[in-house]
């Protein structure tokens, strides 16, 4: 009863942002709720019987997530969870405003979350989080994180809070660092058996004698194409990963080992791996998408080194390519860091960052045949170019250029992915 | 169109591999890329000392995060910064400055209380600089120190500022005691014409002053 008038204003906020603008603005009504009601946050997530477990880091954080969710979902859990979008604190809000009922409660045995590491050192000094799951440190938003160094100690306050189970990757050397102050019997590890593939997965270095690696409990084994074989505590997961690329499937293993420590003795491998199986991709990260009868594959990039994997792991020359960079990449340098070796043409650049855009490609031997910050009038360009021939017309996007792509294009839910 | 060679141009980057956190080397593929359309060659090496150092014609020390320029320390300070910078133009960035204001080289760091992430300006005489700054350093947007630029202003200055670019190309050319083109070859006009624009918008998009472009001869 405590919360009913506040649920009802950020209703309120919700349903007029909605008819502003459809499909978009889930973060005002959740400012609205965390302003007027700010201790609604810790009740929720205290109130879960199996618990609360969180994911976060640098990169990888969605795709673990809806793993995680829907491993637990296929094994019966009644999982409260996030979209990608509301990661930081107002999201946990809005997603509250989401789901609960009128009286603040929402249904559900356990919350796996997905938080992003900025926020999560400050929004768990509130909670007790059963599982704390941290992907990695990259070099990522260094507009608003300043330094590697910063992100690593940001995601060491939030190892902290882990009651039962801390699950990190053991490739990374900043998490290895983070560990050497925990408990050894919380301790978790995923990672990759190959050790030759690590530096391709863009850890931020710590340039120090490397710590010894820890023995992993979900490993990835072997990766051709999509199909994968994870170790998982003794036993073989393959599967066809939903999205292409070696970090994906570290985010598998992250998954699987995350919902082991989460079910306990009702994990059952076999369902895992026919739950993994049959999951689409995350939102825009290889989603394919039909517009006019036409397919199109989408590639979401939100930093120096997904970019950069995700350019490297786009099918050999594709003929026609459209870039994206939107208002989210605040300081557009970082965009110099990325090799664009793997694309063979890049033919139209938009999005409020383009010109930044422009310039990087143009050193890079790209000649766009159009330049410009009018997203509409560049699709619309794009999609009237001949048909490639040999490979399928893909976007490569920022966060806020593909927000803006959805909504034109009438995709109105983040989480409406196609298959 | 190419043109038979002016000459060779050497581009070094102290610690290249370590000092890339905000993308600072593609300053180095915006000159090697002006210097080339201009008609000359460009090799560009790898500098961990002051000998390599003075073999340079023209010199990048990049913005480094905390780790790595705490793994590089004790190397930088056997490099004779002083006769470096005299000897060779080049550019230093970001924590690459506030290196060279610990040593003395410029007026010491004194920090600010906030931190400013935003494009900024900045005046290197006649020219306007634009880029983007992200620190809590009270160090000037861009100053000179013998023939170094040390500027705050991060990432791909030199690219989108086509006049400072034209200013570092020629320093490096002069370093290399070679001459630069005294009537620009199409390729460069092209290349030219095309930073211009580029540049415009991106002006035009962080900040209200006027661009002013790069006009060659």
């Amino acid at each position: 009863m405590r919360y009913l008038p506040a649920i009802v204003v950020g209703r309120l906020a919700r349903f007029g942002v909605r008819l502003i603008r459809p499909g978009g603005g889930s973060a005002l009504p959740g400012l609205v709720l965390s302003k007027i009601a700010p201790g609604i946050l810790k009740q929720t997530f205290s109130r879960f019987t199996d618990g609360l477990v969180i994911i976060t880091g640098s990169a990888g954080k969605s795709t673990t997530t809806k793993m995680v969710v829907a491993i637990a979902r296929a094994h019966g859990a009644e999982v409260f969870t996030n979209p990608s979008t509301a990661n930081i604190k107002q999201g946990f809000y809005s997603s509250i405003l989401e789901r609960s009922n009128l009286f603040g409660r929402v249904k559900g045995t356990v919350a796996i979350l997905e938080m992003d590491e900025g926020h999560a050192a400050e929004i768990v000094r509130d909670l007790t989080p059963r599982i704390v799951t941290v992907m990695n440190v990259v070099e990522d938003q260094l507009d608003r994180f300043i330094d590697p160094a910063l992100v690593r100690d940001k995601l060491a306050l939030v190892a902290q809070a882990a009651t039962e189970h801390l699950i990190m990757n053991a490739d990374d050397q900043n998490l290895l660092q983070i560990a050497a102050s925990r408990p050894r019997a919380l301790q978790h590890w995923f990672g990759v058996a190959d050790k030759t593939q690590v530096a391709s997965l863009g850890y931020a270095p710590t340039y120090l004698p490397p710590l010894e690696v820890p023995n992993c409990t979900s490993t990835v084994l072997e990766l051709k194409n999509r199909k994968v074989r994870i170790a998982s505590h003794g036993k073989m997961v393959d599967f066809e990963l939903p999205s292409r690329g070696l970090h994906f499937a570290l985010d598998a293993a992250a998954a699987l080992e995350t919902a082991k420590q989460l079910l306990g003795g009702r994990f059952d491998v076999k369902l895992a791996q026919e739950t993994l199986a049959s999951l689409p991709p995350v939102f825009a990260r290889g989603e394919i998408v039909t517009i006019n009868g036409v397919e199109v594959e989408f590639t979401l990039v939100q930093n120096p080194i997904s970019t950069q994997l995700n350019i490297d792991n786009l099918p050999s020359g594709l003929e026609r390519v459209l870039f994206a960079i939107g208002r989210d990449v605040h300081d557009p340098s970082w965009l110099w860091t990325v090799e664009p070796k793997n694309l063979q043409t890049v033919d139209v650049v938009t999005g409020f960052n383009a010109a930044e855009a422009e310039l990087w490609l143009r050193h890079h031997g790209f000649n766009p045949s159009l330049a410009t910050d009018d997203l509409a009038l560049a699709f619309e360009y794009w999609m009237a170019l001949p048909e490639p021939t040999n490979s399928m017309r893909t976007v490569v996007f920022s966060a806020d250029a593909m927000r803006r792509i959805r909504r034109m294009l009438g995709f109105t839910s983040p989480d409406e992915v196609q298959r | 169109m190419t043109t038979s060679s002016k000459g060779r141009v050497v581009l070094g980057s102290v610690f290249g591999n370590r000092l890339n956190l905000n993308g600072d080397q593609g300053n180095l593929l915006a000159l090697k890329k002006y210097l080339e359309v201009a008609g000359f060659e460009v090799e560009v090496i790898a500098v961990g000392d002051t000998s390599a150092a003075v073999n340079a014609h023209f010199l990048l020390f990049g913005h480094g995060s905390q780790a790595a320029m705490n793994s590089i320390d004790a190397r930088l300070e056997k490099m004779d910064w002083q006769v470096v910078t005299a000897a060779v133009p080049g550019l230093a960035v970001g924590s690459a400055v506030e290196w060279l204001a610990a040593t003395n080289l410029l007026a010491p760091v004194k920090r600010r209380a906030e931190r400013v992430s935003k494009f900024e300006t900045g005046e290197l005489g006649n020219l306007r600089v634009l880029g983007y700054r992200n620190s809590d350093s009270d160090l000037p947007n861009i100053q000179m120190h013998n023939q170094f630029i040390a500027t705050m202003l991060h990432g791909p200055v030199l690219a989108k500022n086509p006049r400072l670019l034209h200013k570092a190309a020629q320093a490096a050319v002069k370093c290399a005691g070679l001459e630069f083109p005294k009537v620009a070859p199409e390729t460069l006009s092209a290349w030219v014409e095309q930073l211009n624009q580029i540049s415009e918008r991106i002006w035009a998009l962080e900040t209200d002053e006027t661009f002013v472009k790069l006009e060659l001869v």
